[in-house]
């Protein structure tokens, strides 16, 4: 399903806003949203799910205006998984999953199949009879994600799903969504930049509820190529004058120097052209650390 | 509707399987058992025994006590006024007892006799000897003289009426009491375990979910206080019918639907209603409590009629209020059925509204 996000705007209070006039295109298959806390992610995904209604523009979702009266209809072919995520922890994950499903009007023999496919996608097949209350973080998360594909959307959009997971737990969620993108579309948000280069075919840079950056991952990386430096500078130097004037990428102590990664059009002392990465990309597009 | 249908039936299984619920219907069956078990174990009366039961629990004492002839009356005032001992009354008041006991049994007085002497040598003693009387003119009666009294008592105004008002409003104040335990957490659950954003994202409109949650609970909260009042029914309903007493089953069923029910789906629109318009389930409490208190409380407002909450008060307690014309209590409890429905469209707006942490936008 194709989604396109018209001048999309979320205003909370006279100066406050969580979205500044947003537009975007979103093919099938996996589209990484990345931006610092407070970007205006979760906003925007709120709003192309349906549960948040923005302040002006459009949701399309192939060609059909996202609105009122269309909405409940739309969200039929949308799963979402929120960033907190959870249920009432006395049922059992097979119960959880079936409410789930009974939400979406599926019954019967379906229903049954759908939600034995959906426990098996996110591999909680074995654990279906036990309590919520008894499952990991990182399971809980796999739940998440199961009560929204067990009606096969053809949106699945997921906020943040890694977070707080195992590095082992955090690869396997990402592999789930990547085997479920196929023709479908997946928007997945996070700031793990490892995440979105392994997983993502589009990619959308959000920073202070504006867009930054929308293409590809390769484009992406493209676009700062010439602007990354490593330098390794001696101790004695005064390297804080270019931690100042630089986008510091990642800085670590060597024996005699400072090794240094820094953002920057003009190359530092001591230093060498590197190929950019996705990081150093998406570190480039929202300016860098915050003071 | 299916959806709606569907999320009651997923909200029943989960309220009977929740604490709160099995600890509500043990306080239910309890609290009936408390109030019932007279009623229940010795109605109709068949001994001296249900008599004596029935008499201790204060049920119908004017039907259990007999007229005692003069002479027994006289006989036994004088026997309690010779066993007086002082400290009963004043020193002067045992005396005169003392000295009016042997002056009736020496003179062999007949009760008017008695009274006169009374009136004339002992006047300050006369609302104490009347007093005595009175209480000495009645006893407990035993089967062979109140069998026919409560037969006749019963022949004309229908028990099962009776009983059906008073199951009713004993099970309007528990149901009404339980629905905080019922409904405060309804929702209040989905903001404490996260599920209020994943929920609003499927295609669920806010009157179905409310709604159906909302049925859900109360079919599971009133699917005992049904069970309890069918046994009840059932087991007097056989006591008296074979005992060839009139009894309708159907009465206790028409006081669960039109006093019982019509209470309890008010009191959880209500709660719900404000928990959604304060933010907050708990700050419904203490207002559900006020209302509670002034529908239970039989002074409520010095049970002055003209009262403009005086329409509202006998939305649960019916004690004062019980009619014999059911029918007249329809107009009422439709009116009552109305706010409720009325209450869970505003419910199901505030729902859509609330914020996705469950506070207002």
């Amino acid at each position: 399903m194709h989604i396109r996000v018209e001048q999309i705007s979320k205003q909370y209070s006279k100066k406050s806003y969580g979205l500044k006039e947003v537009s975007l295109e979103i093919q099938p298959g996996v589209c990484g949203l990345i931006g610092r806390n407070g970007a205006g992610k979760t906003t925007l995904m709120r709003i192309i799910s349906g549960i948040l209604e923005a302040s002006s523009g459009k949701v399309y979702m192939d060609g059909r205006l996202m609105d009122s009266k269309t909405r409940k209809q739309l969200q039929q072919s949308i799963g979402y998984l929120p960033q907190e995520f959870g249920f009432y922890p006395q049922l059992s994950v097979l119960e959880a999953i079936d409410y789930a499903a009974t939400l979406h009007g599926m019954k019967g023999e379906t229903k049954k199949a759908k939600t034995r496919e959906a426990l098996e996608k996110v591999h909680l097949d074995v654990q279906s009879r036990k309590k919520i209350r008894e499952l990991s973080g990182g399971m809980k998360r796999r739940l998440g994600i199961a009560q929204a594909i067990v009606h096969e959307p053809d949106i699945l959009i997921v906020d943040e799903p890694t977070t707080g997971v195992d590095p082992e737990e955090r690869i396997s969620i990402r592999n789930m969504l990547t085997e479920y993108a196929g023709h479908k579309t997946v928007i997945l948000s996070t700031h793990i930049i490892e995440d979105i280069a392994q997983s993502c075919k589009q990619v959308a840079v959000l920073d202070q509820g504006m867009l930054k950056y929308q293409g590809t991952i390769a484009g992406m990386i493209k676009a700062v190529s010439g602007v990354v430096w490593e330098c390794s500078l001696p101790l004695s130097m005064d390297y804080k004058r270019i931690l100042s004037e630089y986008i510091t990428v990642s800085s670590h102590y060597m024996e005699d120097a400072m090794k240094l990664r820094v953002l920057g059009e003009e190359a530092p002392p001591h230093s060498v052209p590197v190929a950019p990465t996705a990081e150093d990309a998406y570190m480039w597009m929202i300016g860098g650390l915050t003071k | 509707m299916k959806t709606m249908l569907k999320v009651t039936q997923f909200e029943f299984r989960y309220q009977i399987k929740s604490k709160f619920f099995i600890v509500g219907m043990i306080l239910l069956f309890l609290f009936m058992w408390s109030e019932f078990s007279p009623y229940l174990r010795h109605y109709p009366i068949q001994d001296n025994n249900d008599i004596q039961q029935l008499f201790s629990k204060g049920i119908h004492q004017e039907l259990l006590r007999v007229e005692v002839s003069p002479a027994e009356t006289l006989s036994a005032a004088v026997l309690h006024m010779e066993q007086l001992k002082e400290g009963d009354f004043s020193a002067e008041n045992v005396q005169a007892a003392k000295a009016l006991a042997s002056q009736i049994k020496a003179q062999n007085l007949s009760l008017e006799q008695a009274h006169a002497l009374v009136e004339q040598q002992y006047p300050s003693f006369v609302d104490q000897w009347n007093v005595f009387i009175e209480e000495r003119g009645v006893r407990l009666g035993n089967i062979e003289e109140v069998a026919p009294l409560f037969r006749y008592y019963y022949e004309r105004q229908s028990f099962s009426r009776e009983f059906a008002l008073l199951w009713s409003d004993r099970l309007q104040i528990i149901m009404s009491a339980l629905s905080i335990p019922a409904f405060l957490l309804l929702f209040f659950k989905d903001r404490r375990y996260h599920a209020i954003e994943w929920l609003r994202a499927k295609p669920v409109t806010g009157f179905q979910y409310i709604t159906g949650k909302y049925i859900g609970t109360v079919l599971a909260w009133c699917l005992p206080a049904l069970i309890v009042s069918t046994a009840a029914n059932i087991w007097l309903g056989l006591k008296f019918t074979m005992d060839e007493y009139a009894y309708h089953f159907m009465d206790v069923f028409l006081g669960l639907l039109i006093y019982v029910l019509p209470a309890f789906v008010f009191s959880g629109a209500l709660i719900i209603l404000l928990g959604f318009l304060f933010h907050n389930e708990i700050a419904a409490l203490p207002i559900f409590i006020v209302y509670l208190l002034f529908n239970v409380a039989a002074s409520a407002f010095g049970r002055d009629e003209s009262h403009p909450l005086g329409y509202a008060r006998y939305m649960i307690r019916l004690d004062e209020h019980s009619s014999t014309d059911w029918l007249a209590y329809i107009p009422h409890q439709s009116l009552v059925l109305g706010a409720t429905l009325l209450m869970m469209l505003w419910a199901g707006q505030l729902w859509l509204r609330q914020g996705l942490k469950g506070k207002g936008r």
